[in-house]
């Protein structure tokens, strides 16, 4: 069974704990959510919390006939789009300087190039993921970075399974563009090409090294 | 110069090793001389690297901050249901005193700047010796029509009086109308579950639990109060005609007639006038914004003014009805109210053909044969195809029938070198009959000839056309 139906039951006999468990259950995913959509803006957190005001008033109606998890996602992507189309100037991740991952308790770090790379390379996808359109940047984020299913999105979003994988084969085409005309990426994309077969003769580059 | 497009489709196939042998080195060896795709395979491949890397991340948030705001919102929500099924046990035993003097209080207030927030009553529950406020005298809502639709989990009845605290919901493809007092009334859309918490004289209060109602109000009562509840809104009116609806926590107003208050669960009131669409958004934050008259259907027999009798509508096909005026949408059989007397019925099928007939309703309840609706008869438009349509199709055409003009020469034998051609054609443009006429004797020609007239294709002439052309066949040998 799940586990959600138990919390939810007795959620609606008005036990208040079970919409702690509720919160405390959903609100990572959430929170990635609703951050990967408006991006590094200080609304994060009052979206977020938003969509739980929403989530308990509208517990009452959740019949179940859906997951609890599409709901729920529907919620989130609903607020998160209202959020958007008030039009409020939202900062974008190319206005902002990105912290990095919070890893609060993370160990030292021990490949400091590394992490500064990775961090560096998250923040590009963010800032091409931010210039992709509402729709586009929506499945995406659902489903290759939330792993939500085509199916569950079809439903979160009230759309056919097939518009879904339409949209999302259009957005990452549209990013792939985004990725490979992106100026800081234009080392690790020139790597991975060179690792591709087929290699195509190339001359020399070795005047293009030096300045 | 054209640029070469990457084959995406192909290239995730590539990444994601799901190719043939053959396919991949297909690929490999077109990205040996193409460097738009390898760039782009280049990408994909970054793409997949970049999801990992971003898979663990969460925004850093106060959540400490969040869960005490929800907890006390866990609260006021958890009380409200608690409050609803005290209401429904005890419905309308003295619960009912506060209930009103709540409302007195809320109708003295004048335009609340910050209504009151619901709070949980600290106080016991009230006894018997609560202060007896008399009670407003109860109104008999009735069923007008129903398709597909439950009340209180079983079949809604045409003709059924509603008790307070009555449950409707409806399935896809369904509808409920009720009447309520004369004038004014309610239809649940398909797909709604509304329940009726309150129907006096002095006011009416709708809780939508998910959907669609469109609602008329008359004033049906001097002060009378209609008030629409869902999700923590509330929706006030006076005279008015407006839908409300209820999917997903967002709640939307569309207002055709008169004007709307809504107060929003934090407390911010918002008015409308007609004509008006509002969306909550779920946000805080509300839009109005001005609109065209927004679609707004009367509810059923709203007038209680002439004898009625039950009908059932049954047709397997249809799914719109047009009945004395209004249109309803619905695929399920339909049980109505109508008036006594010949009633013409009107219905379209899924294809948008037109079925119509008579139906005589006396006092007994009816049911409606599907056979005595008529279907419209499918009518037959003759196309046309202008003779600049047709000569360049004859033009192309020439040159393979005059093979079965050389063929038949090289057999020997007096051949005819001029016929007639009479050919049909779709409405698509495709031809639907080839006949080659007054050719005496030559059985193999003319079969050779409506062979490859039959393959041709004209403009669509949008109906069938047939036409006959004369055919001078020369021979190139």
């Amino acid at each position: 069974m799940d586990p959600d139906a138990t919390l939810i039951a007795r959620a609606k006999d008005g036990d208040t704990a079970a919409f702690r468990q509720i919160f405390l259950r959903h609100r990572e995913k959430v929170s990635r959510i609703v951050y990967r959509m408006i991006g590094p803006s200080p609304d994060v957190e009052d979206v977020v919390q938003d969509v739980f005001l929403n989530v308990y008033r509208s517990l009452p109606s959740f019949r179940g006939d859906s997951k609890f998890s599409t709901w729920l996602y529907r919620l989130a992507t609903n607020v998160t789009r209202m959020h958007l189309r008030r039009g409020r100037s939202r900062p974008k991740f190319s206005d902002v300087e990105v912290p990095e991952a919070p890893s609060d308790d993370a160990p030292p770090q021990v490949t400091p190039d590394l992490q500064v790379e990775r961090a560096e390379r998250v923040r590009a996808l963010y800032r091409l993921l931010d210039e992709l359109s509402e729709k586009k940047r929506e499945v995406l984020v659902l489903h290759d970075l939330e792993g939500v299913p085509a199916k569950e999105i079809a439903e979160t979003l009230d759309i056919p399974v097939l518009t879904v994988r339409t949209r999302l084969f259009y957005a990452r085409k549209d990013l792939y563009a985004r990725l490979a005309a992106e100026p800081s990426l234009q080392g690790v994309m020139e790597a991975l090409m060179d690792q591709l077969p087929g290699k195509p003769k190339r001359k020399p580059k070795t005047e293009s090294a030096s300045p | 110069m054209t640029e070469h497009r990457p084959k995406t489709a192909a290239l995730l196939a590539y990444a994601e090793d799901v190719l043939s042998e053959a396919g991949r080195a297909r690929v490999e060896r077109h990205l040996a001389s193409c460097a738009v795709c390898r760039q782009e395979l280049a990408a994909i491949r970054l793409y997949d690297t970049l999801v990992d890397d971003v898979d663990d991340e969460a925004p850093a948030l106060d959540f400490d901050r969040m869960e005490l705001t929800l907890a006390r919102e866990a609260q006021r929500v958890s009380t409200q249901m608690q409050q609803v099924k005290r209401r429904r046990a005890r419905w309308p035993a003295v619960a009912l005193a506060a209930a009103a003097a709540a409302l007195l209080a809320w109708l003295a207030w004048p335009r609340p700047a910050s209504p009151p927030v619901a709070e949980a009553p600290s106080e016991p529950e009230p006894t018997v010796e609560a202060p007896v406020v008399e009670e407003s005298p109860a109104l008999s809502p009735v069923v007008t029509l129903a398709s597909a639709a439950l009340a209180d989990g079983a079949p809604l009845a045409v003709g059924a009086v509603l008790p307070e605290g009555a449950a409707l919901a409806t399935e896809a493809g369904g509808l409920a109308h009720v009447r309520l007092v004369d004038g004014t009334g309610f239809a649940l859309r398909a797909e709604s579950a509304v329940r009726l918490t309150r129907a006096r004289e002095d006011g009416v209060e709708l809780t939508l639990e998910r959907g669609q109602v469109a609602h008329q109000v008359g004033q049906f009562a001097h002060q009378s109060r209609y008030v629409v509840l869902a999700g923590g809104y509330e929706v006030q009116v006076v005279g008015t005609r407006f839908v409300v609806s209820y999917v997903d926590t967002e709640l939307g107003v569309d207002l055709a007639e008169g004007a709307l208050e809504i107060r929003t669960p934090d407390g911010e009131t918002v008015r409308l006038d007609a004509p008006a669409r509002w969306r909550s958004g779920g946000g805080r934050e509300a839009d109005a914004e001005p609109a065209a008259e927004p679609a707004v259907e009367t509810p059923w027999a709203l007038a209680a003014d002439a004898p009625r009798t039950e009908v059932t509508l049954r047709h397997p096909e249809l799914v719109r009805w047009e009945i004395d005026g209004a249109t309803l949408e619905a695929g399920a059989p339909i049980a109505l109210s109508m008036r006594q007397g010949e009633h013409r019925i009107q219905g379209w099928d899924a294809r948008g053909r037109l079925h119509t007939g008579l139906l005589r309703v006396g006092d007994v309840p009816v049911e409606m044969d599907p056979g005595a609706l008529e279907p419209e008869a499918p009518r037959v438009r003759p196309g046309h195809l202008d003779p600049e349509q047709i000569a360049p199709v004859l033009q192309r055409g020439r040159r393979l029938i005059s093979r079965c003009y050389e063929t038949a020469l090289r057999r020997g034998g007096g051949v005819q070198s001029h016929i007639r051609l009479r050919v049909s054609v779709g409405h698509l443009g495709e031809v639907t009959r080839a006949q080659v006429l007054d050719l005496q004797g030559n059985g193999e020609m003319a079969t050779c000839i409506t062979n490859y007239a039959s393959r041709w294709t004209f403009p669509p002439p949008g109906g069938p056309v047939t036409f006959e052309v004369p055919l001078t066949l020369s021979a190139r040998m």
